[in-house]
Order: C-alpha cells, then structure tokens, then sequence
C-alpha cells in the first residue's frame, strides 16, 4: 500500500445566501493515496466542485469552511497561513478548471502566463522559466511550442487550451492535481486525447489525481476509486471495479441506470424520480428519502451514516444498516 | 413526517398556487430595500410639499415686502425673506413645482422619443437604424452643458417671455437626453431578438404584433423604468445648472436653480445662508433620493443581479 | 413505408461576417456545405458531430428561422422557402422546435400557461375560452403538475422548463419537431426523464424528431436512423443498427471509440485523432477530415469524397470505403 496523500475528515462546507445557509458539504471524508486517481462523481448542486474548492481554500466569498480537517501530506491545511497555501497551491497542488477560456487571462500570452508561476515556485530566472514552459508544452503534445508561447488564449481551441492548464499545473511537479470537470466543456474526440494525457501524467510522474465529474463514463475509464455525492453528502465511496459491479446505494445505482450506454438496447431508461432536493431547506432523514424506490419509516427520520458493505466498498443506507429494517 | 407528505400530497392535487405578477414581487422586493423606501417616502414629501404646500402658506409668491428684507429664519417665515421681502418657503415650494415638473417632463419626452426612435432602429435596422444612429452620435459627441448652454443664450437672446421658457427648457432637456435612451432601447432589442426565445415565438409562428407587445416590450420596460428615473435626477439637474447661469428658468418665475443664484453673491453667500442653503438642500436631497429609488428599482426588477 | 415528410437535398447555409461601409467581405463561415438526408413520418432521426460541424445550423434552416444559402429544403413536398406568408403560418402549426437552453428559451415575463397557450389561441386551434382546460391537459401529458400553470419560469428548475418547452411546442399538435440539444444542459438522472418523454409522446402521437446532439449514447438510444457531420458535411448516414454495427467513416468509428463507457471493466480499442477540429472558415482542401484521419493519403487532400450509397440505405463520404 502506498502512502496517504491526502485526507479530509468530516468536512463542512457552508454558504450563507439570503434564503438561509446552504450546506453545500455536509461532513465529507476521504482520502487519497500517492499515485491514486479519486473521482467524486454528482449531480450539479451536490457539492463535488465545492469539496474541490474548500480544498485549496478558494470558495466563493459568501462561503466558508465550517468544521473538518484536510490533512496535506501529515499538515492540516485549514491551519495554515494565506501565504503558505499559496505557496501550497503551485507547488505541491496543481489545479485544472472546467472552462479553460475563463481560466486563462485575455491580456497575455499563454508564455508570460505560465512563466510566471514557474518563476515565482521554481525560484527560475525569466530564461530558464521560459526553456521550461517550452519543455512543458511540447511534453503534452504540442508540436511548435516556440509559436504556442506567444499566442493569446483566444486564438487556441478549448482542447489546446486545456492543455495549457494542464501544463501550467504539472509545471512545479505537484504532487496532486485537483481536475474540476476537466472535459466536460470540450468535445468527445477532445476530451478522449484529454482523459488520455491525464492518464500519461499518472503514470509517469506518480501524480495523485482528484477529479470531479458528473460523467459516469469518465469515472469508468480514470478512476482507482470513486466517491459518490448526493445534496452535500458522500452517499458512497469504494474501489472503481468494486463499485460499478455492485453498486449498493439506490442513488448510485440509479445513476448507473439512467444513463443511456452505447450497445446496451433498452426500451426506456431507468428514471430517478422527482428532482434534488432544495440544499436550503432539507428534511431530517436521508436527503435521497424522497426520489428513493426503497424508502421506508427510518428514512424519514434519522440520517444513515456510512457503513461498510463488501471489502472496500462503505454507503450511507438503511438498506445495509443491521437491524435497521 | 406525516405531516410533510401530507403537504405534498396537498400541494399535488387540485390547488393552483398562483404565483404573484412579477410587478407585484418587484414591489415586494423593493419594500424590503430600506434605503429606497425612506427615498421613495422622502419624494413623496417633497410633492405634497411642493404642490399642495403653497395652499397654507399665508404668503402670495411674488410679492415684495420691503419692510422684511433680508430676514433671518424666524418663527413668521420659517426660512427667512430674500431681497424683496418675498417668503423663502413659498418661494422654495413653487421654485420644487417648477423643477420636479421640469424634470419629469423632460423625462417622459425623451423617453418617448429616445424609445421610439430606439425601437424603430432596433427593429428594422437597414438604413432606418443607420440615420437614427449617426444622428444620436452627433449628439452625444457634442458635450450637453455646453449645448444647453448656448441654447439657453439663444433663448435669452430672442428675449423669450418668462413663462413661455419653461416649456422650452423641457424641449430642450430631451433634445439633448434622448440619444443615450435609444441607444440603450436599440441595443435591448437587438440583443432580446437573439434571445431563444424570441426565436421560440418565430417557431410558434405568432403575429409581429404579438411579438411586439407581448414579448419585446414588457422586457425593454424594467430596464427602461430604472433609466426613466435617474434621468429625471439628471434633468433636475441639469436645469438647476442653467437657471442658476441665469440661462434657464428665470426670476421672477422661481426654480431651485435660480434661487441658488444668491450664491454668487459675496455679502449674501457669507451673511445671509438661509438664501441659498434651502434650496441646495432640496436638489441635493431630491437627486441622490432619485437615484437611490432608482438603484432599488434596478435591484428589484432583476433578481439576477443580486448577489 | 415511403411516406416522406422532409427532404433536404444540398443544403448548403454560408456565415459572412461583415456588411459594413468601408470593410470589404471576409470569406464565409461554411456552417452547413451540402447537406443532403430525408425524414419520413414517424421516424426519429438522429444528427450527430462535434462542435462546428452545422447541425444546429441544419436544424434551424429546416424549420425556415433562418435563410438558406443553397439547395432545397421540402416539407410534404412542399418547398418551405417557397410559402406565402399564409402557408408559412401553416408551416409554424405542424412544425416545432426545442431548444438546448432551457432557461432562455423561456419569456421570463410569461407565465407557464401563458407561455403554453397563446400561440394555440393565435393559430386559431382553440378558442380562448378552452385554452385552459387544453394547457392543463398538454401539461400533464409533458409530466407537468396542474398547480405550476400560473408560475414564472425561474421558479423552476432546467429539468422541469425543459418540459415546459416541450409542453409548449406539444400544445399546437406538431407532427415534426426538432430537438436541438434537448438534454445537453441536464443532469444524468433528469436527462433520463426527458429522454423516456421524448419516446412515450413519439410513440403516442407518431412524431417524428429530427434530434440534434453531440452525445451519441443518447442518439443511438433515441433514434432509428442516425447521420454523423463532421465541418458542415454528413460523413456517415445510416440505420442505427448498420451505423453501431458496422461503422464505415474513419471519424465515424473514432468518434464511437471515444465515447466513454461507465463499465471499468470494458476493454476497447480506442482510436485517438490526433489535433483539433479545423475552424470551419478555412477547412482543409479535399476531405475535411483529412487532417485528423489516420488513413488518409494524398489522394483525400486532393479530391472531395462522394457522398455515395455504399449498402442498401447506408451512405459514406470517403475515398476509402
């Protein structure tokens, strides 16, 4: 077994809006390993991008990091100063966005704007930090590295663009590379060379990789492990074999059902019913109680914790609570 | 729990939640914006002053009194005489008719015109949009003060009877404040007929009328409400500039504008304040209450701009 | 059954950027560069391809929103570019469109049963009277409750104004409707609800779709007849089972292998193009899809594939086929 890279306990993430606070992460814990690649995989509105936030301590102004902790390689971030997650955030943590056009600045050229940070951490000079951006983007396959450097982020397509902020995450060697819905806003031959590189990196450089998704698909092909998130909750979490062979939790189970796959012939797709619930004004219970096939009296009244069910695998449902039926 | 499903169950069957006009829930958001509705109140005030004011007043408006020149606030006139001996609270009431009249009219005018002109650019483009739009850059090339200047000089010039500039004065004020309201009416129009669904109204195959009416308009109406009213601010504004220049409203037809004119003088200025602090006070007041109410308006009209 | 209800034969829609005084024009956008496929009744048809490649563009030229460049677009035989104005109004009745955005495809100012009603009460369907009792009954067959009829549409979520939009286009009876993305914005879980909507009320009214999506798993689930575009070109058109079975295009069977598939387990052989999607205003000389194809020779920089029947109903543009 490898090292832990990364572990979050119990984290609370919370944002105060004039309809009440919203528990946008309600008491989330995992961990990841060195050289794992984690994939929390949800729905829009179940917190997945916000776990990823709270991480490196970018959430929006209205937001905050109520209780937990999130332990950095033994440190616990949340405990450290501005300036050392900072610090953290290039060097030992590298981010990749969803939109990679609004990632980018308009006003500099994709060079001065990967210089920068490889000046700043690396402690380079302009020249060397220039030699260096150069090697970078002809390692993620780009051919002419000398005539990408001086262009805009507008005259690059999203697939180059992507790889730029790839580039400029993997430029100080992180150890972990946060990848918020990566592909999601590039096209399926784009992403597929995308998902690829990611793979490469992996390997290569015994990246840990958390990526958050909405894509099932995506889960399959990158994940060693995969957590399910529903309303702010994890709802289930296992090894990615384990997990898609027998999913546990209705939630994951339906996921994995409603989603049309290419082969499969089927006369109607499975339905999730009704919608996610409104995080402002949950019931006590399980949040899926009302959209859930198996819901019983329990359900409406206690919350489930996460329990183990098979070797690796652990959900949050009465179904697998002993004695709780 | 019981309970809850039974809500649902309730909210499932017949009853029909009818949800507020949407002009009702901007009201109700605009009653929770403080700030606006003291402004609001405050405007209220400044009419009921203005126009049923005069009524109670023991004073008639031009008549000299040489025996009181000059008096400080006192407990017979609560804001002391001017030069002539006339009262400086009636004064201050009909000078407030006089320029809230002024601005709201100039507002509607330039709204009519700015929106119409706008919309008919909006809409039609080709060469219609082309003049339209050439014209309202000519205009908003030359800066306003200047030309309301040299327009008021022209009317002094001609030797214009008191009463009669006062309309001129609205005339002038939309001239110069249409151009910048049909550009933004043309740009609403322009980027409403890109919306989906506009396009949803093509596909549904409803008449140009319907469109027009029902679609296009009721959506240019917030935004343009939220302009109507802070440029009524800026046309208040703007005619306290040229009365108080002497090229505006003039005495003995009083205004706020023309009545700060006792400002320049330097005996009045230094001695005798309670001549042109009143009506400083109520352009001052009057304006930022304008825009406040116009600043809640913006944020009650659209949700999204919120935070 | 040879019941045509659309056909498209060389449609071609050119983008030109500037008409201003003193610019001179730039070369045009060739959004959709030839098209040609047929729609018959009842049929739903899938159009696949990435972005840049015109589908959005095909479907709104069909339904006449927007000018042709090219080519013949004939609904029931009828030229649509050809109508008066009374005809085109007719067209409007049978034809329908729903959006990808859900959230702008909506008046913000018009209540649900409004948004629903007033063109069935323009076109003279139903009388004014009527018209409630008419929404209600088309909102319940779109999964509407009967309690939403007097809200504004940002009171609902994507999934819900999606259906909504569909209600609203179902309300005139149409028997063409093209989907647009229809799914694109939604999640995975209320996606699936839309999509068995779009299938139950094909089956119950006999509708056909020309449905328009980048996501083949959800094509291949939905349609009967599938065309995969690549830069304003078809490159593949067949039956579903032909197209999945038996991909012939180059782009066609890389475009299937990147798709990813939720079973870990799954072991394929991919196909990863190489580069980007060439910008649709300067595309490669000869085949469009020469400069990211695997196999292609000097022969595809040189002359433009035939757009040719290569099985009985199935049609390939490729050199090489």
């Amino acid at each position: 077994m490898s090292e832990m890279l990364l572990e979050v306990n119990h984290l609370v993430t919370n944002f105060h809006t004039e309809n009440g606070i919203v528990q946008a992460v309600n008491d989330v814990s995992f961990s990841i390993r060195e050289g794992e690649t984690v994939c929390i995989v949800g729905e829009s509105g179940c917190g997945k991008s916000i776990t990823a936030l709270s991480l490196m301590q970018l959430i929006p102004e209205n937001g905050k990091v109520e209780s937990g902790e999130i332990l950095f390689a033994g440190n616990n971030l949340l405990q450290l100063t501005k300036k050392d997650i900072r610090r953290l955030r290039g060097n030992e943590i590298g981010m990749i966005f969803q939109e990679p056009m609004t990632s980018l600045n308009p006003v500099f050229t994709i060079g001065e704007q990967m210089i920068e940070p490889i000046m700043e951490h690396l402690f380079l000079s302009k020249k060397d930090a220039y030699k260096k951006a150069k090697e970078l983007i002809t390692m993620l396959g780009m051919p002419n590295a000398e005539k990408i450097i001086q262009l805009y982020p507008h005259e690059l397509s999203g697939g180059m663009l992507q790889r730029i902020m790839i580039a400029i995450a993997l430029s100080c060697n992180p150890k972990l590379i946060i990848a918020d819905e990566p592909t999601t806003a590039l096209d399926v031959t784009i992403q597929a060379q995308i998902l690829d590189l990611l793979r490469d990196i992996k390997k290569e450089f015994k990246t840990s990789i958390l990526l958050i998704t909405h894509d099932l698909g995506v889960v399959a092909e990158m994940a060693d492990y995969v957590v399910v998130m529903y309303a702010g909750k994890l709802v289930e979490e296992g090894p990615v074999l384990e997990l898609f062979a027998d999913p546990k939790h209705p939630y994951t189970k339906g996921l994995l059902q409603a989603k049309p796959v290419i082969g499969e012939r089927k006369e109607r797709l499975y339905t999730i019913a009704g919608q996610v619930p409104n995080l402002t004004d949950l019931k006590d219970g399980c949040y899926f109680a009302d959209r859930c096939e198996h819901v019983q009296g329990i359900c409406r009244k206690k919350q489930p914790d996460l329990t183990d069910v098979g070797q690796h695998q652990k959900t949050a449902c009465w179904l697998y609570k002993e004695g709780a039926r | 729990m019981e309970t809850q499903s039974l809500l649902v169950k309730q909210q499932n069957s017949k009853t029909i939640v009818k949800s507020p006009s949407l002009w009702k829930q901007t009201y109700l958001r605009l009653k929770k914006n403080k700030m606006a509705m003291v402004s609001l109140f405050f405007l209220m005030f400044m009419f009921l002053l203005s126009f049923i004011g005069p009524y109670f007043s023991p004073y008639i408006l031009d008549r000299t009194d040489v025996a009181n020149m000059n008096q400080p606030p006192s407990a017979s006139h609560w804001l002391g005489t001017d030069n002539y001996g006339r009262d400086i609270l009636t004064r201050l009431m009909m000078a407030g008719q006089i320029s809230l009249t002024i601005g709201i009219a100039a507002m509607f005018l330039s709204i009519l015109i700015g929106s119409l002109l706008g919309a008919i650019s909006g809409f039609y483009r080709g060469i219609v949009d082309l003049v339209i739009m050439r014209l309202a850059d000519i205009l908003m090339s030359i800066p306003g003060l200047p030309l309301l200047l040299m327009m008021g000089a022209i009317l002094s010039e001609w030797k214009v009877p008191a009463e009669y500039r006062l309309y001129l004065i609205m005339i002038m004020l939309s001239f110069v404040g249409w151009p910048g309201l049909a550009r933004l009416v043309r740009g609403q129009i322009l980027s409403l007929k890109e919306q989906p669904f506009m396009q949803a109204t093509e596909v549904l195959g409803l008449s140009d009328r319907r469109k027009i009416f029902h679609h296009l308009i009721p959506n240019t109406v917030p935004i343009l409400l939220v302009v109507a009213t802070l440029n009524v601010a800026g046309s208040i504004l703007s005619e306290s500039a040229l009365s108080y220049l002497g090229l505006g409203v003039v005495p003995p037809t009083p205004s706020w504008g023309n009545m700060m004119d006792a400002a320049n003088n330097f005996m009045d200025f230094r001695k005798r304040p309670w001549l042109w602090i009143p009506p400083g006070t109520a352009i001052f007041l009057t304006v930022v209450s304008i825009n406040l109410l116009g600043d809640g308006l913006r944020d009650a009209l659209d949700p999204k701009l919120r935070r | 059954m040879s019941d045509t209800l659309i056909e498209v034969s060389n449609l071609k829609k050119y983008y030109t950027s500037s008409k201003g005084l003193f610019k001179k024009l730039s070369d045009p956008v060739k959004a959709v560069d030839g098209v040609s496929f047929t729609i018959k009744k009842g049929e739903v048809f899938g159009l696949v391809g990435e972005s840049g490649s015109g589908k959005s563009t095909i479907g709104k030229t069909i339904l006449r929103i927007q000018d042709k460049t090219g080519g013949e677009v004939k609904y029931k035989g009828q030229d649509i570019f050809n109508l008066s104005k009374k005809e085109l109004r007719h067209l409007r009745v049978q034809t329908q469109l729903v959006f990808q955005d859900p959230f702008s495809s909506l008046n913000p100012r018009i209540r649900v049963g409004d948004a629903i009603g007033e063109a069935v009460v323009e076109h003279g369907i139903v009388s004014k009277q009527e018209v409630r009792a008419h929404v209600l009954e088309v909102m319940e067959k779109c999964g509407l409750s009967p309690f939403h009829i007097d809200r504004y549409p940002h009171e609902f979520s994507g999934g819900q104004r999606q259906r909504i939009v569909i209600a609203r286009a179902m309300a005139l009876n149409p028997e063409f409707i093209v989907m647009d993305e229809p799914v694109a914005s939604l999640d995975v879980s209320i996606q699936a609800q839309i999509i068995n909507l779009f299938s139950d009320l094909q089956r119950e009214n006999g509708l056909s779709y020309l449905f328009i999506s980048h996501d083949i798993s959800v094509v291949e689930h939905l349609c009967t007849k599938i065309a995969i575009m690549y830069l304003g070109n078809i490159v593949e058109l067949a039956s579903k089972e032909d197209l999945f079975n038996q991909p012939l295009h180059p782009y066609t069977k890389a475009l299937l292998s990147a798709v990813p598939i939720p079973d870990p387990t799954a072991k394929r052989e991919r196909i990863l193009l190489k580069g980007d999607i060439p910008s649709p205003i300067n595309p490669p000389s000869g085949c469009k899809f020469r400069s990211r194809c695997p196999s292609a020779t000097n022969l595809c920089s040189e002359k433009i594939p035939e757009y040719r029947e290569v099985n009985k109903d199935h049609f390939v543009a490729c050199h090489y086929v």
